[in-house]
């Protein structure tokens, strides 16, 4: 079981580096923000891996979930010119998306073998918060409350010139 | 170095990381130029994580990461909108910047 959690870390940090290749360089902006979630779910995954389990799930939830369909939805809108020729995206997509589930549910069977070093608590990590960084903590919540009125202000000023 | 895994991981952030800056460069495009900033954030978000993970500060990594995660989506939801209004309300014809530039001499 190790020998294959080595394989599937190897593999992981393969296929982020190919996301992360498609990302900066295909044509279409909206399969290049879809490229950019894949990136996200593989960090996610070698975020598990290395024992941050709930960083991991804070990166799948707020950043794929949110932001990067927040990104989808918004280029979507935008015009693009039609791409020509044969479609390479969809079967590449789908083959590295099924090779990518392939080591989550890996990690997931060899999470007993303990694949992580470190086991961090989640009420250590709320603790050290609350002691040692309120004010940051204080401070990033108004910036996210000014940054979620600025958003909607901007988005939902209407009116065509 | 490259003997364990987790050194791997090690070199695949820091060629993620510098991918990102790769196209950050590259585009003129600004949404694109984001992308690419998206991408070398999540490189470094990596590198962060195995810096914490190596000198057994799992914690404190988390934590920063925690932060990290939360400001960059904020940031992300905020340019996209800015971007998309000026886009919708005429004030930008396009979003290449060279096109951007030749609009603004004239």
């Amino acid at each position: 079981m190790k020998v294959l959690l080595d394989i599937a870390i190897y593999m992981s940090s393969i296929l982020l580096m190919t996301f992360a290749a498609l990302a900066v360089s295909h044509r279409s902006m909206v399969y290049s923000a879809l490229f950019l979630a894949l990136l996200g779910l593989t960090n996610a995954a070698l975020f598990f891996a290395m024992g941050y389990a709930f960083v991991a799930f804070v990166q799948v939830v707020v950043y794929v979930g949110a932001s990067v369909l927040f990104l989808i939805i918004s280029v979507s809108m935008l015009k693009e010119p039609k791409q020509s020729g044969i479609s390479y995206v969809y079967p590449l997509t789908g083959a590295l998306a099924i090779i990518l589930l392939g080591l989550i549910f890996i990690y997931i069977l060899g999470s007993d073998v303990a694949i992580a070093p470190h086991v961090i608590a989640y009420s250590l990590m709320a603790y050290q918060i609350i002691s040692k960084g309120s004010l940051a903590t204080l401070i990033l919540f108004l910036l996210f409350a000014l940054g979620l009125i600025m958003s909607v202000t901007v988005s939902t000023r209407g009116g065509n010139k | 170095m490259i003997s364990s895994p987790y050194s791997f991981v090690f070199i695949s952030s820091l060629a993620v990381a510098a991918m990102g800056m790769f196209g950050l460069l590259r585009h003129r495009n600004p949404i694109r130029m984001l992308l690419s900033l998206e991408v070398s954030f999540n490189g470094v978000l990596l590198l962060l994580l195995y810096i914490g993970w190596i000198l057994d500060y799992p914690l404190e990594g988390s934590n920063m990461a925690l932060f990290a995660i939360g400001v960059s989506s904020s940031e992300l939801a905020l340019m996209v909108s800015i971007m998309m209004a000026m886009f919708k309300e005429g004030y930008l014809k396009t979003l290449d910047q060279e096109e951007l530039k030749e609009v603004e001499e004239q």
